[in-house]
């Protein structure tokens, strides 16, 4: 029982701090679920945001039921949801209660002229950790902790292809995808 | 999401005015949590009080639920294998691109002035060379944030630059 409820409070807390959403949660995610807790390893916290992605709806409300129930079965998956939900319910019913006065307010302006630069920042981190898990085959924090580095030609291959595709066409994320998951299980029989 | 909730919302059903739509959006992005659970409860909220936005995350959050339920049902069965490994290895390098593009387009909205491209790169620094938790970060730079408002109200006040 004790994790169920911890589930919930882990991710209401991470809910309360992600600001923009989707993406600026990854390293939010990471600091409690993988450093913090160790309920996953860097390549299984990648895999899940990867298929979060891959289904339908918003990628912190599948990474809270995917983890939740990862931890604790079904009850985990409901708390894990509910846990995410619950500070968007009270925020968003009270910001609709309160919506003009809300608009125009100058504290929440600069508190979030703060915020909005910090979860750029929060976004390219997200990128490195990413990179950690694909593109380079150790950790890029080894290069100043030690411990050895390099590249994988394979990943950096699928992330070039990636992103050529991406801004010449403009391709359906589903698509991106599955050709990443094509390419990674081709290139690797070389 | 936000034209097929702009087509339903105030076209099809008439439940608000394509202003009030835009103040809604406006407030929805400076509120924390998941982006669309914010808008179902504040439009359910507006459309119909408390119940209107109990009703409304209600209908946004189940259809993905039982989905990744189904999902995670079936790969906790999944065994670990090599050729799975290596799809995963390529579904990860593509993610990498998708987040590097998105930062990139949300860098040409965001950084504007050397505040913020300061409070940016700083962020990044301590987040990935300094292992500060990103919690305490977010905290920092909205403190940040209102001290830099602080200052530039007081010198605009007095006649300098706004």
């Amino acid at each position: 029982m004790n994790t169920i409820f911890f589930l919930y409070y882990l991710f209401a807390k991470i809910s309360l701090f992600t600001f923009g959403g989707g993406y600026a949660m990854i390293p939010l995610f990471q600091d409690e679920l993988v450093v913090k807790h160790a309920y996953l390893t860097d390549a299984e916290f990648a895999n899940m945001v990867a298929l979060a992605q891959m289904t339908p709806g918003p990628v912190g409300l599948n990474a809270a039921t995917y983890i939740g129930y990862h931890e604790a079965g079904v009850l985990g998956a409901v708390a894990g949801t509910l846990g995410v939900m619950t500070p968007c319910l009270i925020l968003a019913t009270l910001a609709g209660m309160f919506l003009q006065k809300m608009k125009d307010n100058r504290i929440v302006k600069g508190a979030l002229s703060g915020i909005r630069p910090a979860v750029l920042g929060l976004i390219a981190a997200a990128v490195i950790f990413f990179a950690n898990t694909s593109l380079f085959s150790a950790p890029f924090s080894n290069l100043w902790k030690g411990g050895g580095f390099g590249l994988c030609w394979q990943g950096l291959l699928i992330f070039a292809v990636t992103l050529a595709l991406e801004l010449k066409w403009k391709l359906n994320l589903l698509w991106v995808l599955l050709i990443g998951a094509f390419l990674g299980w081709g290139l690797f029989l070389f | 999401m936000l034209p097929v909730m702009q087509r339903e919302f105030v076209e099809k059903r008439g439940w608000m005015t394509d202003e009030e739509m835009v103040d809604t959006v406006a407030v929805m992005q400076s509120l924390p949590g998941i982006i669309a659970v914010n808008m179902s409860s504040l439009i359910g909220y507006r459309i119909a009080g408390i119940w209107g936005a109990v009703a409304g995350t209600a209908g946004v959050i189940l259809p993905p639920f039982l989905c990744i339920l189904v999902i995670a049902m079936g790969m906790s069965k999944l065994a670990a294998s090599e050729a799975l490994n290596h799809i995963f290895l390529g579904v990860r390098s593509a993610v990498t691109a998708l987040i590097l593009l998105s930062a990139y387009k949300l860098a040409k909205q965001i950084v504007k002035d050397a505040f913020s491209a300061v409070l940016c790169i700083a962020g990044f620094l301590l987040l990935v060379f300094v292992e500060m938790e990103a919690i305490w970060l977010i905290v920092a730079a909205a403190t940040i944030g209102l001290i830099h408002m602080a200052f530039s109200c007081h010198s605009a006040a007095k006649g300098g630059k706004p």
